[in-house]
């Protein structure tokens, strides 16, 4: 290898070259930068903020209401005035699937939330407590995680009857029992972290070690499952719709629009192809950057 | 090991438990009166409401209503559904082993699929056949069970007519139209378990390829057929066997929707007819069976782990 | 330096089992690339202990995996030759390289805790050595493992030999290591740290177990150690790495007599002689604490690697890179102001 010439005359210039990687640059700048070399998560994440702003736009964007009949056009195919063509009642489909990326956002994004805030205040006295209120708590996670996840979701939606909300419920409590296995998992751990006994040790109260040291250290898990809870509950919506449990007419709900579209599979198949393709495409979308998230937050794994 | 196990089956136990007070309380949270319900249509006088009360013990105070109900539950008696006046357990016995055809099949599929995949897929990380499986992969995973049922449906059914689109033949009464109704339903319920165990299957031999002793098994000069065909896969194999374990436990969900996609009478339609039917002593016990067998399977995944793992089984310091 | 010359050092007084010339090492990562090893070169004599010593991440463990041809993915091994009892490695195949791995070559790694596969017996995983290159029935392997196992020292070797790893210690599990790596007799062991994880008393039973290896045996053994107690009690000869290069080579004696690079007399600061070491098991036996880190090299080195943390640094160590140079007997230096008085030249 050739000897750097710059080297011989200015020696204070070789500094650089024992730079140990990494190191100096901000984690969250680091954590962007690795995440954006992951170019399928970055199709991923560019999906997810296209599927988000349909949702949120939809009145806009859509050239019909979801609830618009056009009896001179029922199953219209696609193309023409109607871009992805009309259903077994004349209705707009790109416009109903627009709409329907609302109700699956609004379902997928809540319930999460609904899970989260249920299981983190259950799953941080577990384990942080231990003892007693652990074991009923564990016992009871242990008696939800019992019934499948669908069969759960079912079974609340029957017993909540059918609507946006109840299916939101359904799904979030239907993820809560393993979610509070997760964060005590979690919590169980770092209980024994040196920095935790410390701030113990040092008087500060359970709620400041718990805000101060142990949520913010949840952070990434909470994030990452997130990241896989979501698509599960887009699938979950459109499944519990479908099945007649969730959204109820006339709102469009993919899976509500899938379950029509079984009765014409012949006569109109693009009533199955563009919103089985929406919940494909947003459930791929939501994989995509979720295993990009996981890939940078958690290195251990391979993805 | 042993008590291990032991305190792992008493937790099974109380999970039960908990799981069918829950199924009690939440059937008598459902709208509408159960006596009525159960009276049916014809007789809806309140004497004979107050009859069919003191009947079924619903004047009774609950916890006294609960212990009656599990009792006979493992007794076997679920009651008689409102609708066909059948017995439950014989509707569920009736019913159970269509859908372990179709999970096994679904499983065979899977696995078939699902774990050579996973291993190419390590081996050859960073090449076409990594990507090619990791994009069926989360292709698998993305697709809804219903929305691939429905596409093979469509593309095989309805215009080709390679295969019946729908409902079910006894295998004993004709085996071949068994086996071909039962294709696209395995495939459907098969394909996003494959892509699970492929996923899982890949990281584990990730793991597998890169540890120490694989290095060691390297360096002892064995071929790369048994550095990875023994060394690393079987140790890969005891984490992908207990998530096809548990994802076996997870078919018991997609049951449910495939078997409602494919108008399969099995366990699941069971459970969906009894939903929409209201027929509240055919929910209460399907719910309850589906629960029996969910952490059965379960349970049974833990003591095969422990049975696989030399580290737990040997000396016994458990998980 | 030439290839030729260095070999011809030790060709006069010893047989050479394996030669290795100019070996450079570079590892591609995220963040670019490091240079592992650069331009290393030492030869190994039969019935020589030879131990290569230095700090962590200086490149002595890189080199071994490269004899073996095991670097890992992310890295390359961009110049280099090593032969083996007269043949070039390079010019191989995979197969016949991996014919040569575990009979000819055996490799005791670092790690006694997890470097055996946990789901196999230990029984299974030396027969597999034996099955593999010696072509015995599996029966036979069995009682050949019995008898390794019973030469390395594990006492009841015929119980032992069903039991899984876990089940054993971690210096039982470093024995059942060796056991594997000398199965087949083969002429060179290299042994990457052997007894770091180990206790004392359990470290000289596993030095003892070399010992015997290179008496009984004849085995050629490469000790890669930062232990300078171990090097003073079982080397022959000391190769001393410095950030992936070699700074200094000789005869142990003479290492620990006259140091001769600033570095080496660092590490030497708490164990200045050979004899005396031998007494120290257990103390302070680790390499003297020099202030500073051994630098990560993201290019091969253009000056003195260590002037950052070397007392004699002086303007020439900053801007030019020091050669190996000739200090007497089989002792070469890579240092412009070597010696004691550091000012020879």
């Amino acid at each position: 290898m050739a000897v750097d010439p710059s080297a011989r005359v200015d020696p204070g210039s070789l500094e650089p070259r024992v730079a140990v990687p990494g190191k100096g640059r901000s984690r969250r700048a680091q954590v962007w930068r690795r995440f954006r070399r992951n170019k399928t998560a970055l199709v991923g994440l560019t999906c997810v903020v296209l599927f988000v702003l349909a949702a949120l736009f939809a009145p806009v964007l859509a050239p019909f209401t979801y609830n618009q009949n056009f009896f001179e056009a029922v199953l219209a195919p696609p193309g023409g005035e109607h871009l992805m063509g009309t259903d077994d009642l004349g209705r707009d489909i790109y416009s109903r699937v627009l709409h329907g990326a609302r109700v699956s956002m609004q379902a997928a994004v809540m319930a999460t939330v609904l899970a989260m805030v249920v299981s983190l205040p259950l799953g941080l006295v577990a384990g942080y407590y231990r003892g007693a209120i652990d074991s009923v708590i564990m016992r009871l996670v242990d008696a939800l995680l019992a019934f499948p996840f669908i069969i759960l979701a079912i079974a609340l939606a029957a017993i909540l009857g059918p609507s946006l909300m109840n299916v939101t419920i359904a799904l979030g409590v239907g993820s809560v029992p393993s979610l509070i296995r997760i964060i005590r998992g979690e919590v169980l751990g770092l209980r024994e972290e040196d920095y935790v006994d410390g701030a113990i040790a040092s008087g500060a109260t359970d709620v400041s070690v718990l805000s101060r040291h142990i949520v913010p250290n949840l952070m990434n898990t909470l994030l990452v499952q997130a990241t896989v809870m979501i698509p599960g509950n887009i699938i979950g919506e459109a499944t519990l719709s479908y099945l007649g449990l969730g959204v109820q007419l006339p709102r469009p709900s993919w899976g509500v629009m899938l379950n029509a579209a079984q009765q014409n599979l012949s006569s109109g198949p693009w009533m199955l192809v563009f919103p089985g393709a929406a919940i494909c495409i947003a459930t791929l979308a939501f994989n995509l950057f979720g295993d990009g998230v996981r890939d940078v937050l958690d290195p251990k794994t391979h993805r | 090991m042993t008590r291990y196990l032991l305190r792992r089956t008493l937790h099974a136990l109380i999970a039960l438990f908990l799981a069918t007070v829950m199924v009690f309380i939440g059937i008598r949270a459902l709208p509408g009166d159960p006596a009525i319900a159960l009276a049916g249509e014809e007789a809806l006088n309140p004497e004979m409401i107050e009859a069919i009360r003191q009947r079924y013990g619903l004047d009774q105070p609950p916890p006294v209503q609960y212990w009656r109900w599990i009792g006979q539950a493992v007794q076997g008696d679920f009651g008689r559904s409102i609708r066909t006046g059948l017995p439950v357990s014989a509707l569920i016995v009736s019913r159970i082993p269509i859908t372990i055809q179709l999970t096994m099949l679904s499983l065979l599929v899977a696995v078939t699929i699902g774990m050579p995949a996973g291993v190419i897929s390590a081996v050859r990380r960073g090449k076409p056949a990594d990507y090619l499986a990791n994009g069926f992969g989360l292709a698998g995973l993305s697709i809804p069970n219903f929305v691939l049922g429905m596409a093979l449906i469509i593309t095989l059914t309805v215009d080709r007519n390679w295969f019946p689109s729908s409902g079910y033949t006894s295998f004993a009464v004709d085996p071949v139209d068994n086996l071909m109704r039962m294709v696209l339903p395995a495939i459907t319920l098969g394909t996003s378990m494959s892509a699970i165990i492929m996923r899982q299957m890949r990281s584990s031999m990730l793991d597998a390829l890169t540890a120490d002793y694989v290095r060691t098994a390297r360096s002892k000069g064995l071929s790369e057929w048994s550095v990875i065909g023994s060394h690393a896969l079987r140790n890969s194999l005891i984490t992908v066997t207990t998530v096809i374990g548990l994802q076996l436990a997870g078919l018991l969900s997609g049951a449910v929707i495939t078997e409602q996609i494919f108008l399969i009478p099995g366990f699941g339609k069971l459970l969906l007819d009894s939903v929409f039917q209201r027929d509240y002593p055919v929910l209460q016990g399907v719910v309850v069976i589906a629960a029996v067998a969910y952490v059965s399977i379960n349970l049974l995944v833990d003591i095969t782990y422990s049975l696989l793992n030399p580290r737990i089984r040997v000396s016994g310091t458990g998980v | 330096m030439t290839a030729t010359g260095q070999a011809a050092d030790t060709a006069s007084t010893t047989q050479t089992r394996l030669q290795v010339d100019d070996l450079s090492v570079r590892f591609h990562t995220d963040d670019g690339d490091i240079c592992a090893v650069d331009g290393l070169s030492f030869d190994l004599g039969a019935r020589e202990v030879l131990a290569l010593v230095g700090e962590s991440g200086c490149g002595k463990s890189v080199t071994a995996t490269a004899i073996l041809g095991l670097l890992p993915d992310a890295a390359e091994m961009t110049s280099g030759r090593i032969v083996l009892d007269g043949t070039d490695l390079a010019g191989l195949s995979r197969s016949q390289l991996r014919a040569l791995r575990g009979s000819k070559i055996g490799m005791v790694f670092q790690e006694p805790m997890t470097s055996l596969n946990p789901v196999f017996t230990v029984g299974r995983q030396i027969g597999e050595v034996l099955t593999r290159h010696l072509g015995h029935r599996k029966r036979q392997a069995r009682e050949v493992a019995v008898e390794l196992l019973d030469r390395v020292g594990i006492p009841a070797p015929r119980q032992r030999i069903s039991e899984y790893p876990h089940q054993l210690s971690g210096g039982m599990r470093q024995r059942v290591m060796i056991a594997m790596a000398i199965a087949c007799n083969p002429s060179v062991l290299i042994a990457d740290e052997p007894t770091t994880a180990l206790d004392v008393t359990i470290q000289a039973g596993i030095l003892d177990i070399m010992r015997s290896l290179r008496s009984d045996l004849g085995t050629s053994i490469i000790l890669i150690t930062h232990d300078l107690g171990v090097v003073a009690d079982i080397a022959d000869r000391v190769v001393i790495m410095y950030a992936g290069r070699k700074i200094e080579q000789a005869p142990v004696e003479q290492l620990f007599s006259q140091p001769q690079h600033p570095y080496t007399m660092g590490l030497l600061g708490a164990v200045p002689r050979p004899g005396m070491a031998a007494m120290m098991h257990g103390a302070d036996r680790r390499l003297a604490e020099i202030p500073g880190r051994v630098p990560v090299m993201t290019a091969p080195a253009s000056d003195c690697s260590f002037h950052p943390r070397c007392p004699r640094a002086a303007d020439r160590c900053r801007s030019l890179r020091p050669e190996l140079e000739g200090r007497g007997h089989d002792h070469r230096v890579a240092c412009f102001y070597p010696g004691e008085e550091g000012g020879a030249q």
